[in-house]
């Protein structure tokens, strides 16, 4: 086994790096030959199943939002911005972030762990003995879904945590549903639901990659399974909150 | 230690008029700081079975994974790998298969039609049918289509005494074996190599699958070559044999002319490296 000098560390992530670039092309240049079907199943396993997760999730997070902004904007004088504020963090930051989130939760361990059997038990072997196209196959599909999930869910997470804003704002602060609703919209630019789905699909790409490449590394047995799903979830998560910092500052230097 | 300087002379120990699908030259695959698999020169027989035979961790699945080219995994590939393997199928041009990528492999479909391999751990999909677990990989390389590979998978089900029907999480070892089988053999490959194919089976499954084997090896167009432990396998399949030690060729022939190797190296008693001093002297 090799030492764990600086040298082997950053040897070791320039061929992380390189795996991950490999996933990423082999989804783009096997996307014209994917099945629709493929996609579609993968769709419905990786996403469309954490709906109610990320439904209910989004919901209370809107809720909450709502609260926590009044609270500190009576204190400023100005609980009318409420819907505002509460509506524009929720589309362009909480509604991605928290979704990405679940979703490496879900949808990376997901991944990581059945392409992980799927090494394990040697069908990823067999597969390439029979030439079995491994990018066709595992790979396009899972990715894509992924990629697309996330999207999907974040705009769910959108209007679901709207929904919740517009709920305890009529209920606890007194604000009409209606006037809720406009004050929303009239906040809202589509600068800022552009800004939310960029950043989802870049964590969508990043919880995919990352999911795809630890499931399809060499493992020797079930413990080196478990770690490498650990490290998916772990590595998603981690770069979904570092990326997002990168995702803002480069996403408001061109929208604003 | 085994006299390598004499390893080539008899490596390449072919029957008289017989050529070589597998000509292998130099090879060295350097796999840790103590295992290095290290072949001058070997020569495997066309339309013959050839038996790896050696002990454990000797190199024998190590060489027949580079021989089918699986060795690695979906990123790792093969580091501190030299040498040649000439793959000579009747009537197409040698192909040197260490210079192929991944995707020369895979776009030229040598693996499944050209090399069937058959795992140790047999690499079913339990996701799918016994049908579907031979269908779905001829779908897939293009080499049959929807009705017809289905077709194709219950004539090989048949063939190896599978129920077409049963589910692939309620199969024995033996009849796992056996769906593997049926799986490389429904590409028809030139070549099939097998990974211990009869290990771990009970007496009766033993006997059905090695009748299936000897069945499979009377097409004198198919080469096969087998790794296994077992002296009735190489007793009735063999007709070359190889012998395996610390990743060197220590001995190889003709089965008849390895009679005495043979009868030597399964008392137990004579370790392999000893036996290529007895054969060379």
């Amino acid at each position: 086994m090799a030492l764990a000098t600086p040298a082997n560390k950053v040897a070791e992530l320039g061929r992380e790096v390189r795996y991950l670039g490999r996933v990423l092309g082999a989804a783009f240049r096997t996307l014209p030959r994917m099945r629709a079907r493929d996609f579609w199943e993968q769709l419905g396993t990786l996403a469309l199943s954490a709906l109610p997760l990320i439904g209910i999730a989004a919901l209370f997070a809107g809720m909450v939002i709502a609260l926590n902004a009044s609270l500190q904007l009576s204190r400023l004088g100005m609980s009318h911005l409420v819907a505002e504020i509460g509506s524009v963090s929720l589309v362009r930051e909480l509604a991605p972030i928290f979704t990405a989130l679940l979703m490496a939760g879900k949808a990376g361990a997901g991944l990581a762990s059945e392409l992980g059997m799927v090494t394990l038990s040697g069908q990823a072997q067999a597969m390439r003995a029979m030439s079995v196209d491994v990018d066709r196959e595992l790979i396009a599909p899972r990715v894509w879904a992924c990629i697309v999930g996330t999207l999907l869910m974040t705009i769910a997470a959108m209007f679901l945590g709207l929904l919740g804003g517009l709920i305890l704002g009529s209920a606890k602060l007194g604000i009409s549903p209606v006037h809720y609703l406009n004050l929303s919209i009239a906040s809202l630019d589509p600068s800022d639901f552009a800004c939310g789905l960029i950043k989802a699909a870049g964590f969508g790409t990043i919880i995919a990659c990352l999911g795809v490449t630890y499931g399809l590394k060499a493992k020797a047995d079930a413990g080196v399974l478990g770690r490498h799903t650990m490290s998916a979830v772990v590595l998603s998560s981690f770069l979904v909150l570092v990326c997002d910092h990168i995702f803002n500052t480069l996403i408001i230097a061109v929208l604003g | 230690m085994i006299p390598v300087d004499h390893v080539a002379q008899i490596a390449s120990s072919l029957g008289a008029g017989q050529s070589a699908v597998y000509r292998i030259v130099d090879l060295r695959w350097r796999l840790g700081p103590t295992f290095t698999l290290s072949v001058p020169q070997l020569s495997l027989p066309r339309g013959k079975t050839t038996a790896l035979l050696g002990r454990s961790a000797s190199g024998k699945s190590t060489l027949l994974s580079l021989l089918g080219r699986v060795e690695g995994s979906y990123f790792e590939r093969a580091d501190n790998l030299s040498g040649e393997i000439w793959l000579e199928r009747a009537g197409r041009n040698a192909i040197e298969l260490l210079s192929q990528t991944e995707r020369q492999l895979l776009t030229a479909r040598l693996r499944g039609p050209g090399i069937g391999f058959v795992f140790q751990r047999e690499g079913l999909f339990p996701g799918r049918s016994t049908v579907g677990n031979i269908s779905w990989p001829l779908q897939a390389c293009k080499v049959a289509s929807g009705q017809e590979a289905d077709a194709l998978a219950r004539r090989h089900l048949e063939r190896v005494g599978l129920n077409p029907d049963k589910d692939v999480s309620t199969l024995s070892g033996g009849e796992r074996k056996r769906l593997a089988l049926a799986r490389a053999l429904a590409f028809e490959p030139e070549v099939l190599l097998l990974d211990e194919p009869l290990t771990g089976l009970d007496p009766e499954a033993l006997g059905g699958l090695l009748d299936l084997l000897a069945s499979v090896a009377e097409d004198d167009a198919r080469t096969i070559v087998i790794v296994t432990h077992q002296e009735q396998d190489v007793r009735r399949l063999a007709d070359h044999v190889v012998f395996m030690d610390a990743g060197q060729v220590a001995a190889a022939g003709t089965r008849e002319a390895m009679d005495q190797v043979l009868t030597d190296f399964f008392a137990g008693d004579v370790p392999v490296s000893q036996l290529v001093s007895q054969e060379l002297t």
